[in-house]
C-alpha cells in the first residue's frame, strides 16, 4: 500500500451562478476509484481528501446550498482547508510524504496575461462564483508552492477544466506563507502537471454510452485509460512520459465528434516520475483486431506486417471475419494476390477494420 | 516489437504541410516522436510505417504512411486543414462563402473619410448567418483622444448574411475600437493605422446577455474583442480570403494566443524573400520568437528593422526593441505614448518603464488609461470607465518607496488594516489602480513575514507603467488622508 502518498480530489458540478456541469462528480468518483485500486494508486482511504458539490472532507453540505449563490459550496475556504495541512508542513520545513495527487474538475480559467513567468497559472471557480464575482482558487499556485517547499518528493497535478481567459475576473493568488525554501530540494521534486486544454482554451465534457451514458470530462477519461492500459517498460514501470504520449494518442478518438484541443502536460525539469509499477510487465492487455472482408471467396490470405514492415503472420480467412491479437503499434494488413491493403494504428482498444 | 537495424539503409522522407504555419510531428510505430517541424520537414528514416500529425491552429489530423524498402524517396503533401478562424478564410470552420465574398468585396470600398494616408477596415460577422441583428451593434470607433469617428450606422450591414463592415480612410495613428456590451460595461481595443497601409480588423459576435436575461429580445449580441484578429495589407489592395499570407497570419495569431510557436527562421526568410504583404504575420511571429526561453535576437532585430522600415513607428514593432540587451542606438530616445495592440508589447513596455520611466510620457494615453487595462492574450484590452482624474502629481521613485513602506506599516496594524479593508469595500472614489495597490498591501499584511510590495513588484503584478503606479500611490495616500509619517 502506498501509505506515503496523499491525494486532494476536487470536483465541482453545481454552480448556481454559472452553468452547472455534469462531469466533475463522475470524474472525482473515477479518479478516486483508481487511487484506491491495488493496481492503481493503491492509496489508503484516509489519505484521500475529497471535496465535491455534495460534501467536503466527509462533511455533507446542506442540499439547499446549491440554490443560492452566496451559500453555494464548496467555496474557497472549503478548498483551502484541503491544502492547509501540507502548507503548514511546508512552512515548518517538513517533508510529508512521497507523492501528492491534486485532481481538480469543474469550471476554470487561465491567467489572462500571457506573461511567460508562470505560464501554467490555472484556477478553479468555486461553487459561489458568478459572472460578477469570479471567486476561484488558483490550484496551480498551491501545487507550485508545495513543490517549492518540497513537502512531497513528487506532485501530480491534474486539472480537467477550462483555461480560457476571463476578462472580468482577475487571477488572484492565494495568500501563502512567504518562507524560504531549499532550492536544491525544490529542484528535485518530480512533477506531472496535466491540463485538459492548452492555455486559453476550453476543456470539454461528454456523455459516454459505454459508461452507462454518464457524463465525464474527456480528459479524465483519456487519463484513466492511459493509467489502465499504458504499456510499462521492461522493468514494469509506467512513467510520466508514457502516460503523456498515451493521452495525446487517444484523446481525439475518445472525444469522437466533440472537438478538443490538445491537452498540455508538463513533466517538469527533473527526472520523470514513475506513476506505478506493474508486477508482471507482460500481463498487459493485447487488443484484438477484427478484419472484415466483404467480398470473401474462401481462399484469401491476410498478411500482417509490423511497423518495420517485417512479416508477422499470414492467416487464411475461414469466413469473412478474422481476428488477431497484437501489441499496440502501427501495422499493415494486405490481402494476398490483390492490391487491397490497410495501414492501421492500434492503440489499446480492440479495433474493427474492413479491407 | 520492431527491430529497425541501425545499418539499414535510410530513405529520405519529405513532409510538406499545407502552409508554413502548420506544425508537423513525425511519430514512430512505437508512438515515439522522431522529429517535428513547421511547414516542412525532411528526415531520413528506415523503411517502415510512420504516423504524421499535422496541427493547424487548434485542429489536429493524423496520417499513417508507409516508407517502402524499394523507394528511393517519399514525399507526403498534406492538403489544407480546416481550423477555427475569426477571419473569414477559405477552408476554415464556419466558413461562409457569402460572408467571405462580402469581406473581400467591401475591403475595396471606402465607407467614410475621416482623414488620409491610411485605412481601417472593420468586419464583424455572426457565426450563424440566421440572426437579423446587426453584428456591428454597440461598436464605435474613436480617436485616441476620445473623439467619435464612426459608429454602426456608418458601415455596411448585410442582414441576410449576418455581417457588418466599415472601411474608414484616416490619418495614420492609433485608434480605439469600443464595444458597449450593456450590463457588463464598455470595452475597447487599439488599432494601429500606418501610412499607405490598411489595417483589417475581423471579429465574431457572442452573447453578452446577463444570466437574468430570459427573453430573446434581451439578448445582447456583440463582437468579442478578445478573440478578434488583425491583418494588414497595402492600401488599394483587396482582402483575399484564399491568400497564403492571410492564412499564415491567422495561424500565427492563434499560436500567440495559445502560447505555441509556429514560426522559425525559415518562415521569416521566406516572408522577406516574397515581399511582406501582411506584416501582421511578422509582428505575431516576432513576439512568438521573443517569448522563447533563449530567443535569437539577431533574427528578432532583423524582423523589427524590416517591419519598421515598412510601417514606421508602430508600437508593436518598437516594443520588440525593449529589452536590456537591445543594441538599438536610439532606444533611449523613443517613447510609447500610445498603447500597442498586443499584450506582449504592453508587458515589454511596463517592464521597460522600471528601467526608464520616460518610455511612457507622463500624461500620455498609455499613462492616463493604464487604470483599466486588461492584459488578455493576445490583445491588450481596456475597460472604459468614467473615473475622475486624480489630479495628483507624480512623486519621485524615492518618495514612492517611502509611501509604499508607510502603507505597508499602516496595514500591518489592526487599525490600519481595518481602515484599508473598509476603503476597499466602501470607497467608490478609488480608481482600479488605487484599489489594486491597497489590495496588495492587505495581502502582504496577512503574511507577517512578507516584504512590503515594492514599486517593481507592483509594476510586474499589476502590469501598468511605473509612472502610473507612482501617481496612484500618491493619490491613494491623499484620498486616505495619510501623512508622510503615517
Amino acid at each position: 500500500m502506498a501509505a506515503d502518498d496523499y491525494a486532494i480530489v476536487i470536483g465541482i458540478s453545481t454552480y448556481p451562478g454559472l452553468t452547472s456541469l455534469e462531469g466533475p462528480g463522475n470524474d472525482v468518483d473515477l479518479f478516486t476509484q483508481w487511487l484506491r485500486k491495488k493496481d492503481g494508486g493503491n492509496l489508503p482511504k484516509k489519505n484521500i481528501s475529497i471535496c465535491t458539490s455534495r460534501f467536503c472532507l466527509s462533511k455533507k453540505f446542506d442540499p439547499s446550498c446549491c440554490e443560492q449563490i452566496e451559500e453555494a459550496r464548496p467555496n474557497r475556504e472549503d478548498i483551502e482547508k484541503l491544502f492547509r495541512p501540507w502548507v503548514i508542513a511546508g512552512t515548518l520545513g517538513n517533508t510529508s510524504g512521497r507523492r501528492l495527487y491534486i485532481f481538480a474538475s469543474g469550471h476554470g480559467f487561465g491567467k489572462a496575461s500571457d506573461s511567460h513567468t508562470n505560464p501554467m497559472d490555472t484556477a478553479l471557480y468555486t461553487a459561489n462564483a458568478d459572472v460578477y464575482f469570479g471567486l476561484h482558487v488558483a490550484v496551480t499556485a498551491y501545487a507550485n508552492w508545495l513543490s517549492q517547499a518540497a513537502v512531497f518528493n513528487e506532485i501530480v497535478l491534474v486539472m480537467d477544466c477550462c483555461r480560457t481567459k476571463n476578462l472580468m475576473h482577475p487571477f488572484t493568488y492565494p495568500v501563502l506563507p512567504n518562507t524560504s525554501h531549499d532550492p536544491e530540494k525544490a529542484r528535485k521534486v518530480r512533477k506531472f502537471y496535466a491540463f485538459a486544454s492548452p492555455w486559453g482554451n476550453a476543456a470539454k465534457e461528454k456523455r459516454f454510452m459505454e459508461r452507462e451514458n454518464s457524463t465525464y470530462g474527456i480528459f479524465t477519461i483519456a487519463l484513466l485509460e492511459a493509467l489502465t492500459k499504458a504499456r510499462p517498460n521492461r522493468l514494469g514501470n509506467v512513467k510520466g512520459e508514457t502516460i503523456k504520449k498515451y493521452i495525446h494518442n487517444v484523446i481525439d478518438e475518445i472525444a469522437g465528434d466533440t472537438k478538443v484541443p490538445p491537452p498540455e502536460i508538463d513533466l517538469g525539469n527533473y527526472n520523470d516520475l514513475i506513476w506505478f509499477t506493474r508486477e508482471d510487465p507482460t500481463s498487459h492487455h493485447k487488443p484484438l483486431v477484427t478484419i472484415s472482408l466483404p467480398e470473401f471467396r474462401g481462399n484469401e490470405i491476410c498478411h500482417i506486417q509490423n511497423g518495420a514492415l517485417e512479416a508477422l503472420d499470414s492467416i487464411p480467412f475461414k469466413s469473412e471475419h478474422l481476428s488477431v491479437s497484437l501489441e499496440p503499434g502501427l501495422y499493415k494488413f494486405s490481402i494476398e494476390g490483390t492490391d487491397r491493403n490497410k495501414l492501421i494504428q492500434l492503440l489499446n482498444d480492440d479495433l474493427e477494420i474492413t479491407i | 516489437m520492431t527491430s529497425k537495424s541501425q545499418s539499414e539503409k535510410k530513405i529520405p522522407l519529405t513532409i510538406q504541410a499545407p502552409d508554413n504555419a502548420t506544425e508537423i510531428f513525425l511519430v514512430s510505430d512505437r508512438f515515439e516522436r522522431i522529429e517535428s517541424g513547421i511547414g516542412h520537414l525532411e528526415q531520413s528514416v528506415s523503411p517502415g510505417l510512420y504516423k504524421l500529425r499535422f496541427r493547424s491552429g487548434m485542429t489536429q489530423e493524423d496520417r499513417l504512411i508507409e516508407v517502402g524498402k524499394n523507394q528511393s524517396q517519399v514525399v507526403f503533401k498534406e492538403p489544407p486543414l480546416s481550423f477555427e478562424s475569426t477571419t473569414p478564410l477559405l477552408n476554415t470552420h464556419d466558413d461562409n462563402p457569402r460572408q467571405r465574398s462580402i469581406a473581400k468585396r467591401q475591403s475595396g470600398n471606402v465607407h467614410l473619410k475621416a482623414g488620409k494616408g491610411s485605412r481601417l477596415y472593420l468586419f464583424i460577422r455572426h457565426q450563424l448567418s440566421g440572426s437579423s441583428k446587426n453584428p456591428g451593434e454597440g461598436v464605435t470607433l474613436h480617436s485616441l483622444e476620445g473623439k467619435t469617428i464612426a459608429g454602426m450606422e456608418d458601415g455596411y450591414h448585410d442582414s441576410e448574411n449576418g455581417c457588418w463592415c466599415l472601411n474608414v480612410e484616416l490619418d495614420p495613428g492609433t485608434y480605439r475600437l469600443q464595444v458597449d456590451t450593456g450590463g457588463l460595461g464598455t470595452f475597447e481595443r487599439f488599432l494601429v493605422a500606418c501610412e499607405n497601409w490598411q489595417t483589417l480588423f475581423f471579429g465574431m459576435t457572442t452573447d453578452f446577455s446577463l444570466r437574468e436575461s430570459k427573453s430573446v429580445e434581451e439578448h445582447i449580441t456583440r463582437v468579442l474583442l478578445k478573440s478578434s484578429s488583425v491583418h494588414m495589407m497595402k492600401t488599394g489592395k483587396i482582402f483575399d480570403p484564399a491568400s497564403a499570407s492571410s492564412r499564415m497570419a491567422e495561424l500565427s495569431k492563434i499560436a500567440l494566443e495559445s502560447g505555441r510557436m509556429v514560426v522559425d527562421e525559415h518562415s521569416f526568410n521566406k516572408l522577406f524573400e516574397e515581399n511582406i504583404d501582411n506584416p501582421m504575420f511578422g509582428i505575431y511571429g516576432a513576439h512568438q520568437l521573443l517569448a522563447n526561453r533563449r530567443p535569437d535576437y539577431t533574427i528578432i532585430d532583423e524582423i523589427a528593422k524590416q517591419l519598421e522600415s515598412l510601417l514606421g513607428p508602430h508600437p508593436d514593432v518598437l516594443s520588440l526593441w525593449l529589452r536590456k540587451s537591445s543594441e538599438r542606438m536610439d532606444k533611449k530616445a523613443f517613447t510609447l505614448s500610445s498603447p500597442p495592440m498586443l499584450t506582449r508589447s504592453w508587458e515589454l513596455l511596463t517592464r521597460e518603464s522600471l528601467r526608464r520611466s520616460s518610455i511612457v510620457p507622463e500624461g500620455s494615453f498609455s499613462d492616463r488609461f493604464s487604470n483599466g487595462m486588461l492584459s488578455t492574450a493576445p490583445w491588450l484590452l481596456h475597460r472604459v470607465t468614467v473615473e475622475s482624474e486624480t489630479g495628483s502629481s507624480t512623486p519621485s521613485r524615492a518618495r514612492t518607496k517611502e509611501m509604499l513602506d508607510d502603507l505597508a506599516r499602516i496595514s500591518g496594524t489592526t487599525k490600519g488594516y481595518s481602515m484599508l479593508d473598509a476603503a476597499l469595500k466602501e470607497r467608490k472614489d478609488l480608481t482600479q489602480l488605487e484599489l489594486s495597490i491597497a489590495q496588495a498591501m492587505l495581502n502582504q499584511a496577512k503574511q507577517s513575514t512578507a516584504n512590503p510590495p515594492s514599486l517593481n513588484k507592483l509594476v510586474e503584478n499589476i502590469q501598468v507603467p511605473s509612472v502610473a503606479v507612482k501617481r496612484s500611490t500618491n493619490s491613494l495616500f491623499e484620498k486616505l488622508n495619510l501623512k508622510k509619517d503615517g
